[in-house]
């Protein structure tokens, strides 16, 4: 009788995956705010201006705070005690990116990036929704942890490395923990999303091709 | 009244018959629950309980609520009374709570856990947990997985002598900790004791289980079916030709049957997030049930497989 990793979870994926249903049903007709942020964030990172692209790093790091508050402390804490310690660190981590969008600028990202940038975004929502049978499960950046962390730790290979390696650790030990429930859920489908943050997570942390510009 | 003739008399007798019948197709609904008595008091306990980990922990989603409800509404009215939770299982102790307001039992079990690593945090854990299941003193307080027990125990003999709790007991699960709980069993006055034992996992019966029945301490078995493992196994495979010997006519029968009926055993505490399951586990409180040798026999047939 050896414990395995499931017997450390306290909830069934049934359960889960109505998170996010319910996350999209508590925002209501504000999901409609949160895509519209999704389409300004990229627009602005296309901006010449660095104040643009300063304002879509400042549109993440509300996107942290709105994922902390409603997916994580409303909704995923109550079932899962160590979601509480997250709940505290995507607030943390929004405050750090918004302290960062005040002192340095994202690199202009090229069209070409963006559109697979978004695709690929695209993608990835829909995991969770092919794994719960329904659209109302999608999986949004800015709502959902996983796809948050997913996104910024893309956005976070425009900025200098300097800022990347302290704006890393809350996304990478996010997507570590979500990627180990997942599994014990056995939760394939979906568990792609936080096993790309990792993987991109490794990448941004060794990219070193950003110029750096300072605001 | 016109006169009966023999086509009619025979019609008659024809019906009396299958009426006769009828009780007998329903048998099994009329049968009286099995149940144990509690050794410390003689209360008697249905031998099916229910467990919550993983199943109740749904927040406050009330489309699960509302399912759960049903789940719970089923336990009860097949004559289910002992429900068991612990703080560690999220938010099973408030959806509980919350479904026990909603449905008014008549008779239930409340049995629920100190988990917390602070010794002088007893009374506090308590207290949470019955604001949480909303009622007004717990049946059974155990400490949970033994931790910090030294502390938790003191205090909660201190509870039961005052009559704010009525049993006291300790848990363990996946076999864990077997010396530690073989020693307290010799030496505490305890109530009860949670341990897992299934048909696989039967290491309490070589001290445990003899301890407990000889020390007159109620056994609640967890993980009946390995946490759902026994029948990803067994469940494609058929029933032996027998299993109606034995009272079982699905393989939750048999799984829990098989528990229940070692005579050390008090309860078995499933746990499930669906109605028709729940109907299944509940059926183990009727009919007959094994003796030794069909125990063995029912054992015996799981080893080649």
């Amino acid at each position: 009788m050896d414990y395995a990793l499931g017997d450390f979870l306290m909830f069934t994926p049934e359960v889960y995956l109505r998170l996010f249903v319910r996350a999209n049903q508590a925002l209501g007709l504000w999901l409609a705010a949160v895509v519209a942020a999704i389409a300004a964030v990229a627009l602005l990172l296309r901006q010449a201006r660095p104040a643009a692209r300063q304002a879509a790093l400042l549109l993440v790091a509300a996107g942290w705070g709105l994922s902390a508050a409603v997916f994580l402390a409303k909704l995923y804490a109550p079932i899962n005690w160590p979601v509480t310690g997250f709940a505290w660190a995507f607030a943390l981590e929004g405050l750090l990116l918004a302290a960062v969008a005040l002192r340095s600028t994202p690199a202009p990202v090229r069209a070409s990036s963006l559109v697979v940038a978004l695709m690929a975004l695209s993608l990835l929502a829909s995991l969770t929704a092919l794994a719960a049978g329904t659209v109302t499960a999608l999986a949004l950046p800015g709502v959902t942890p996983d796809m948050t962390a997913v996104a910024t730790v893309s956005l976070l290979a425009l900025l200098p490395r300097v800022w990347r390696w302290p704006l890393l650790i809350v996304p990478i030990l996010w997507c570590l923990f979500s990627a180990l429930t997942h599994q014990a859920l056995a939760l394939w489908l979906p568990m792609v999303v936080p096993v790309v943050g990792l993987m991109l997570g490794g990448i941004v942390a060794c990219w070193t091709s950003r110029k750096s510009r300072s605001a | 009244m016109p006169p009966i003739d023999r086509r009619d008399f025979l019609a008659g007798l024809f019906a009396v018959g299958a009426m006769s019948r009828i009780p007998a197709l329903f048998a099994a609904e009329r049968d009286a629950p099995i149940t144990r008595a509690i050794p410390a008091s003689g209360e008697t306990l249905p031998v099916i309980g229910m467990g919550t980990w993983r199943t109740f922990n749904v927040g406050s989603d009330p489309m699960l609520l509302d399912q759960r409800q049903r789940v719970l509404e089923t336990f009860f009215a097949r004559g289910g009374r002992m429900i068991d939770a612990s703080p560690m299982y999220g938010s099973a102790e408030a959806v509980v709570g919350e479904l026990l307001e909603r449905l008014s039992p008549d008779a239930r079990f409340a049995a629920s856990k100190v988990w917390t690593g602070d010794e002088s945090a007893t009374r506090e854990s308590v207290a949470n947990s019955q604001a949480l299941w909303r009622i007004p003193r717990f049946d059974l307080m155990q400490v949970h997985n033994l931790v910090d027990w030294e502390g938790h125990l003191e205090t909660l003999k201190a509870m039961k002598a005052a009559g704010e709790i009525r049993y006291i007991g300790i848990t363990t699960s996946h076999g864990r900790r077997h010396a530690d709980v073989e020693r307290l069993l010799a030496r505490e006055p305890l109530d009860f004791v949670q341990l897992t034992y299934n048909i696989l996992d039967r290491e309490a019966e070589a001290r445990l289980l003899p301890l407990a029945q000889a020390r007159g301490i109620a056994v609640i078995a967890n993980r009946p079916y390995q946490g759902g493992r026994l029948f990803g196994r067994f469940q494609s495979r058929p029933l032996p030709d027998w299993a109606e010997e034995v009272g079982a006519t699905n393989w939750a029968e048999y799984f829990l049957k098989f528990i229940v009926s070692h005579p050390a055993l008090t309860c078995a505490i499933p746990a499930t997030t669906d109605v028709e399951h729940m109907r299944e586990n509940m059926g183990a409180l009727y009919g007959r049930l094994p003796d030794a040798d069909q125990r063995q026999r029912m054992a015996a047939y799981l080893q080649d497989r």
